[in-house]
């Protein structure tokens, strides 16, 4: 009997498996040799039937002999067949296995009875075992030589050619002779052979395709998994690189600016020599516009920033009210050059807030700072941290200027000044807030502004704190 | 007469160099300047300056934090104060920025661009004042 499989080149999870279920069967059979002890030496004694003791126990030594050496070619072919991907002995191994079993049973059947034996049943045992080890091709070859081995026996011995060895005790006449039962028994059996085979051979594909599915899905898992990998590692390149240009950038755009400042202000120091009044008036109008070009050029650098965000893995926990008490004491000699009441209140307690320590920092600077300049000798600024259930609310409230109904609505976007704020202060770049949305957002905040025309202006931003659900 | 305390610019903008030439001398110090840091290491151990004004983001071969490094790790020089410039915002104590690829070295003292003259005057003499001696 050749097997019909097609070897593939590395052994398969389902390859894999039938190596597993060659062991199992070589165990299996040890269950047929004491069967075949037990029939030899009980029936006749138990039952009355006269089964034929020799033959069987010859039988039973054949067969565990034959399984002793199966097991021993078992333990050299499959471990090398799985290390070397020759799955064609394999397949060998087994075919050899089930055609050889079925001879044996064939002739047990005919040592004990032959076609009137009810054990011609146990054909169908092998029929399902070769359907699970063997493709479905294979396990109908094997099917067909069962009805053969069956049919060749029974005709044998109806015609005389063979001796028939009847079970004395077990069938009342020789039912071996009766043509009609012969011809019924071979039916039966051989369309219960095909039809398990048919059924047996139909689950294992679908469970086999299945694994074939199962298989194919890990490798495309781990093939995305792979490109994911690799896609990652460019993307933290690329930020990388990123990063990398936003500091040349900043260099870049700042350097120039602040030679020429320096100039200018040694100019004005008077370090290079007296300065004619005239002279004096235009290097200080060049140092004015220089200073305003480098608060625009930092800016947009912090909105480019704001607007790219800290990653979460890099934000820390920080000390909120800390932090604002730090950036307040660098903010106190302003307030006090300007004759503004300026307080701090930092009740929060345990305010620990997960986030990027710099933006922390630029967005409690533009908030203060912005309630100072947009405030006359003699108001106050009012700077809060409380905490809220599972947040903490940083607020400044000033006596200040105030804004406009009509201007609250665009006071967060890029560029936008009130028209009061400039008339009380011609510089500002109109990006302050814009900055500081962005922040807040970036940290899973909010900003809200209440304000009146002429009577000040309150901010309030709420962040979630560290370890807890915002 | 006392001697004039030896200052060391190293910054390749050459535009600066001459705004901190100015200031400096002007504050009656002895000024050197050198445009690289390969320049900067080699005028830093014949010149034996007080204090060294170094540029973060030098564009040469060496960065300032390189520079800062090599200094430190001489002993000849390890004394030397070190005031870092940069228009980069960096937090005090020398840390370097995100990004900018080079691990930070602690300098003495941080001042940013652009200068005003009697800030870094205020600087220079703090670290003039509390300067070690040489090792």
């Amino acid at each position: 009997m050749s097997h019909l499989n097609t070897a593939p080149k590395t052994v398969s999870p389902v390859q894999a498996e039938l190596v597993e279920r060659i062991e199992w069967f070589i165990r299996l059979r040890w269950l047929a040799v004491l069967g075949l002890l037990v029939a030899a030496i009980f029936p006749t004694p138990v039952l009355g039937v006269v089964f034929p003791r020799t033959p069987l126990l010859i039988t039973a030594a054949v067969l565990a002999i034959y399984n002793a050496a199966l097991r021993l070619q078992a333990r050299r072919i499959l471990p090398r067949v799985a290390q070397t991907g020759a799955v064609r002995k394999v397949n060998l191994f087994a075919n050899f296995q089930i055609s050889v079993d079925l001879i044996i049973l064939t002739a047990l059947l005919h040592f004990a009875g032959g076609i009137e034996n009810p054990f011609r049943c146990y054909y169908v045992f092998h029929m399902i075992i070769a359907s699970i080890l063997l493709e479905r091709r294979a396990a109908f070859l094997q099917c067909t030589l069962a009805s053969a081995l069956l049919t060749t026996l029974a005709l044998l011995e109806r015609g005389n050619i063979l001796v028939h060895v009847h079970l004395v005790g077990f069938t009342p006449t020789c039912l071996h002779d009766s043509g009609i039962f012969v011809f019924g028994a071979l039916f039966v059996c051989i369309t219960t052979f095909y039809l398990s085979v048919y059924m047996a051979t139909a689950i294992t594909e679908r469970l086999r395709a299945k694994d074939k599915a199962i298989v194919a899905a890990q490798a495309l898992a781990e093939s995305r998994a792979e490109e994911l990998a690799e896609a990652n590692e460019r993307l933290r390149e690329a930020d990388a690189a990123k990063s990398q240009l936003m500091v040349r950038l900043e260099h870049e755009l700042r350097a120039p600016l602040s030679a020429i400042q320096s100039c200018l202000r040694v100019v004005l120091d008077g370090l290079t020599g007296p300065v004619a009044d005239g002279a004096r008036d235009m290097v200080q109008r060049a140092e004015k516009r220089t200073q305003s070009m480098i608060v625009l050029v930092n800016d947009l650098l912090h909105l480019a920033q704001a607007r790219k965000g800290t990653p979460k893995a890099e934000m820390k926990p920080l000390d909120f009210v800390e932090a604002v008490e730090r950036v307040c004491r660098d903010m106190a000699a302003e307030a006090e050059r300007k004759k503004i009441s300026f307080t701090v209140d930092g009740r929060a307690g345990l305010s620990y807030v997960l986030a990027s320590d710099s933006e922390i920092e630029e967005l409690v600077t533009n908030l203060v700072s912005n309630a100072i300049k947009y405030s006359d000798a003699g108001a106050s600024v009012a700077v809060a941290t409380r905490n809220e259930g599972d947040r903490v609310l940083f607020e400044v409230a000033d006596t200040g200027i105030g804004i406009a109904p009509e201007d609250q609505a665009q006071l967060f976007q890029e560029f936008f000044r009130a028209r009061n704020a400039k008339v009380k202060e011609k510089t500002g770049t109109g990006l302050g807030l814009s900055i500081v949305q962005k922040i807040v957002e970036s940290h899973g905040g909010t900003i809200s502004v209440e304000s009146q025309l002429g009577k000040g202006s309150k901010f309030t931003v709420s962040l979630p704190l560290a370890g807890r659900s915002s | 007469m006392t001697a004039r305390a030896k200052i060391l610019l190293v910054d390749d903008d050459q535009d600066l160099v001459a705004v901190l030439h100015t200031v400096l001398e002007k504050a009656d110090y002895e000024v050197f300047s050198a445009l690289s840091g390969a320049e900067g290491l080699a005028q830093a151990r014949t010149q034996k300056p007080d204090l060294i004004i170094l540029d973060v983001m030098l564009e040469t071969e060496h960065t300032g934090f390189q520079v800062c490094r090599e200094l430190k790790s001489d002993p000849s020089l390890r004394h030397v104060p070190v005031l870092f410039l940069s228009c980069i915002r960096t937090k005090k104590g020398g840390w370097c920025p995100r990004g900018c690829g080079v691990e930070g070295m602690a300098a003495d003292d941080f001042a940013d661009k652009p200068i005003r003259p009697s800030d870094l005057l205020a600087r220079v003499q703090n670290l003039l004042q509390r300067r070690p001696g040489p090792s």
